[in-house]
């Protein structure tokens, strides 16, 4: 280390790991391609809208390409900074086709596209977001760490509080910034321990590790808690979760349905890098992690129970849904683990989507934004709410959706390691338990739409055609997912 | 004959009745009536010794081991003529009521393919979906078109059965990872050799599930609220087939892979529904509402079947088959008369009617044979059923079967006194105007009368169907008993 690598080495090595970075590449032009549009160009709505969605499918194709290329041996990418193998390529097309959904329904919110300022800077915001999200997948060094959470993180800041009009918006807005800054900031500090721990950032030296087997477990836990806390609020696990039903509600929908999904993709691809090596390292690790998902699910699924308002209710059941991905973490076995993270992640992101789709088309058109103002919508509109109930089912986890599958993976996973890994055991049981309680409010959602008496007119506005072709393609994935499940089980 | 046809008709049928909003009803009883023909079909083919036949087996999801395996033996095919037989009988006595949605219907039938996958498939993984598939429908049904607090009813039914479930899945899953060829098929779970701690597991968390669905002492809380509560046609199809699905369960699943749990918890199951069956009796004494007596004494019932399954014998299982029939003709009878009974006079309480069998006597007489059939009176259905089921708990215990006995007397005294109170003495205000029974109640009222006269005088063409299948299961399991 004291010597660092060879100038001519390290150059080589830049110069062929700039052909692996070709989707990064495509969405920078495309990031600086919407500024200038929106520059130069008066309502431009539509072409930036086209071109930011076109950059989002060139780099998916992109990345599909590379997959043809490389099979299983990964490959470091600019000394050390990335890494670069099938498993991130999948996490990084999935994060994309999530990105793509949202981009839709972006397009689609009439809260953003009434902005006085026009919705083309916050596709430029979108972007940026997105390439912090894909090099977070990728990321093999710490400090890559650090600057891709910030760059999601800023994104995210942005988008939440882009339509800030109310004081209850900026409220939340703010909450999420403060949270958010604070938690990088720990996680920065932890990164200094670590640093001067070990002497390099870079999560595939063995110094790294060599180092943490030296320290007392007492700091080696409390530096690898600090880092979890940068990672934990993006994730909003228990006890970071507090931004979160803020958020999600005074955002606009469209937003709060990307936050509850892709980010999660990719810190979760990263997360189960992390954690991997360090739970061999610290055998608090695994403790930590399952009892963080632990409380993750009762915070996450009891709150749940007690939310009228649609969003907020979401809110909580994304938190409870980050709790059930966590005890994935503890897995000995990386490729199943990443497989299974996979399939979760992919299940849960359609759902959620679609779940979010649904509601933002009820507000929208209805002006619904409770439990108790759904009374008597099953009556009025034949396509959302049989929709709905299809989200709901597949959020609880029954047969025949993708939520089925997704819970039956993992608990399938898990079961067999009960014996080997402590602690185990009562956190399934907690994962169980609150599954049943998770009845109690998803399929309240359901029950209410089809009770009888409307409690009061309900306007009407015009239809959108789109919303209704989206939310109905979204529950035909998840139940052909949910029968078929092998056809989406690519990695 | 394919047995795939039979099991997805159901779901074509479902479909096209949710596209065909005015003929819902029509298309409904059409579809279950094509099922049933093809349930009979089966039938025709079937030989009645051990195997399983018209099997069925494909990849579903390799990655995981799992199949779509579906067969039918002798255990399965009286379940599933059940089923079919029911349907259009359930279907048919809601026509006079004012439930005409398509998706009412619709729902149905979604629920109709549920409960066939659960009584044919070979595969845990597929008998799991089949089970949870079951149920949705059902937790529609009964939360849409209930009494006035079904909400609440409902969200404890659902809750305490998808908890019991979810054991069941863990349970399953478990079995699965401990089998050499990594598969769900129920062949491989039979040929596991488990210690007897972990079976002792095992036998919880299956019977867990099974024990809330049928319902068993002390897991049977939701079931009269829900019973009352539901759309008569929920009832039905809760108590006439769904319970089945639980029984169904022990006798496939819960004995047969965990025989050593089995051999340590199986008396204590064996005490819990004998005491259920005292229990339920002595309660449904003091019943003043029409559906909570029959809730009350299916309770009753369904735990003497299961005193039948749990004494492990052939006798005892024998009759809990031909019971299981029987125990779902006669409640969807019972509940028919309860439903026409709160239809015409617009409450449940025994106390406010009387003397209608003097206004309709087509009415009295279809009651009284359903009652007999319940009280299980020679020449009746219910009489072969509780004979054998009593026989079996008399071998292995005198005094059990004694306790277990007073089902049938308990069982006469508050039908017939029910009966009593409502059809016979003077007529009042309310019950003088009471309506003879029309087109779609008699007929269905008919068909019941005749199935349980029909069962009570020749038993055997039933018990003839299971009688292979049930011997070599329970010399399958005495085997690994026996080492």
């Amino acid at each position: 280390m004291q010597t660092g690598l060879d100038i001519a080495q390290s150059t080589e090595n830049i110069i062929t790991s700039l052909s692996y970075f070709v989707s990064e590449f495509i969405i920078t032009i495309g990031f600086l391609l919407v500024i200038i549009i929106d520059l130069f160009l008066k309502k431009a709505e539509r072409l930036v809208f086209f071109a930011t969605i076109l950059t989002l499918v060139l780099a998916a194709v992109a990345y599909l390409l590379q997959l043809n290329i490389i099979q299983t041996n990964s490959l470091l990418l600019f000394n050390g900074m990335f890494l670069h193998n099938s498993y991130v390529i999948g996490f990084k097309l999935l994060a994309l086709f999530a990105s793509i959904i949202s981009l839709v329904f972006f397009n689609q919110d009439k809260e953003l596209k009434n902005h006085p300022k026009g919705i083309n800077d916050f596709y430029t915001i979108f972007l940026g977001g997105i390439l912090g999200l894909l090099t977070l997948i990728s990321s093999a060094n710490l400090l890559m760490l650090f600057l891709s959470i910030e760059m999601l993180s800023i994104a995210s800041y942005l988008m939440v509080s882009y339509t800030n009009k109310e004081k209850l918006q900026a409220e939340a807005g703010m909450k999420y910034v403060l949270f958010g800054a604070t938690a990088s900031a720990i996680m920065l500090y932890g990164l200094t321990f670590l640093y001067g721990f070990s002497g390099t950032l870079n999560l595939y030296n063995e110094n790294i590790f060599v180092a943490f087997e030296q320290i007392n477990s007492f700091s080696a836990s409390l530096v690898l808690l600090m880092v979890l806390a940068g990672i934990g609020f993006k994730l909003s696990f228990v006890p970071f979760h507090f931004w979160t039903p803020d958020a999600y509600q005074q955002a606009p929908t469209s937003v709060s349905s990307f936050l509850s999904t892709v980010p999660k993709i990719a810190v979760f691809a990263f997360l189960f890098r992390l954690v991997a090596p360090f739970q061999f390292v610290s055998i608090h690790f695994s403790t930590i992690i399952l009892s963080a998902a632990g409380i993750t699910m009762l915070v996450g699924n009891v709150m749940a129970v007690f939310q009228k308002d649609l969003k907020r209710l979401l809110a909580y059941s994304s938190i409870g849904h980050t709790g059930f991905l966590l005890m994935l973490l503890v897995l000995p076995d990386d490729s199943t683990m990443s497989s299974n993270l996979w399939f979760y992640l992919f299940a849960y992101s359609i759902t959620n989507i679609g779940a979010f789709m649904s509601i933002a088309y009820l507000e929208d058109r209805f002006n619904i934004k409770t439990l108790q103002q759904l009374k008597g919508l099953g009556k009025l509109n034949t396509l959302i709410a049989p929709c709905l109930v299809v989200f709901m089912v597949s959020l609880t986890g029954l047969p025949p959706t993708v939520g089925f599958m997704a819970k039956f993976v993992v608990f399938s996973s898990l079961i067999s390691e009960t014996t080997a890994i402590n602690f185990l055991t009562p956190v399934l049981i907690v994962a169980v338990l609150t599954t049943v309680l998770s009845l109690f409010y998803y399929f309240n959602i359901p029950l209410h739409i089809y009770l009888k008496k409307p409690e009061e007119l309900i306007v009407k506005k015009k239809k959108s055609v789109i919303f209704d072709f989206f939310v109905l393609i979204l529950a035909i994935l998840v139940i052909i997912a949910g029968v078929f499940p092998d056809i989406f089980k690519i990695f | 004959m394919n047995l795939l046809l039979l099991l997805f008709f159901p779901l074509v049928g479902a479909l096209v009745t949710l596209l065909n909003g005015k003929f819902a009803k029509q298309s409904a009883l059409i579809s279950s009536l094509v099922t049933l023909a093809f349930a009979l079909l089966l039938l025709g083919d079937f030989v009645p010794d051990a195997s399983s036949q018209f099997v069925v087996n494909y990849p579903w999801i390799p990655a995981l081991g799992i199949n779509f395996a579906v067969a039918i033996d002798g255990i399965s095919m009286p379940l599933v003529l059940l089923t079919t037989g029911l349907f259009p009988l359930i279907i048919l006595s809601s026509f006079g009521r004012n439930i005409s949605q398509a998706s009412f219907y619709a729902l149905t039938l979604f629920m109709q393919f549920g409960l066939l996958l659960v009584f044919t498939a070979t595969d845990a993984f597929l008998f799991y979906v089949g089970w949870e598939v079951a149920l949705i429908p059902i937790y529609f049904i009964c939360a849409l078109w209930g009494g006035e607090n079904r909400i609440k009813v409902n969200m404890k039914f659902f809750v305490y059965t998808i908890a019991g479930s979810l054991f069941m899945l863990l349970g399953i899953i478990y079995l699965h990872l401990q089998t050499a060829d990594n598969s769900f098929s129920i062949a491989s779970f039979y040929n596991l050799n488990l210690d007897a701690t972990t079976q002792g597991w095992l036998f919880w968390c299956f019977f867990l599930a099974f024990a809330i669905k049928m319902p068993i002492f002390p897991f049977h809380t939701w079931q009269p609220d829900t019973y009352t509560e539901a759309p008569t046609t929920g009832t039905m199809l809760l108590s006439g087939i769904m319970l089945k699905m639980g029984i169904y369960g022990v006798i496939r699943w819960l004995i047969p892979v965990t025989p050593l749990g089995f051999l340590t918890w199986g008396h204590l199951a064996l005490i819990l529904s004998i005491i259920g069956i005292v229990y339920a009796s002595i309660i449904a004494f003091t019943q003043k509402d029409v559906k909570r007596l029959i809730a009350y004494s299916s309770i009753g019932h369904v735990g003497l079947i299961a005193a039948g399954i749990f004494v492990w014998n052939i006798q005892g299982l024998q009759g809990a088959m031909i019971q299981m029939i029987n125990h779902g003709i006669n409640v969807v009878g019972m509940f028919l008369i309860a439903d026409i009974l709160i239809d015409r006079l617009k409450t449940r309480e025994i106390a406010t009617m009387g003397g209608i069998a003097k206004v309709a006597p087509k009415f009295a007489t279809a009651f009284l044979i359903i009652v007999l059939g319940t009280v299980a009176l020679p020449l009746t259905n219910g009489f072969i059923g509780e004979f054998l089921l009593l026989h079996g708990v008399y071998q292995f215990n005198i005094w059990y079967a004694a306790v277990a006995g007073l089902t049938i007397i308990f069982g006469a005294v508050y039908m017939l006194r029910m009966y009593k109170a409502v059809m016979q003495g003077e007529t009042n205000e309310s019950t003088a105007s009471f309506k003879d029974i029309n087109g779609s109640e008699f007929l269905v009222l008919a068909v019941v009368c005749v199935l349980i006269i029909v069962i009570g005088v020749y038993p055997n063409a039933l018990l003839h169907i299971s009688e292979a299948s049930v011997e070599n299961l329970i010399n399958q399991v005495n085997s690994k008993l026996a080492f």
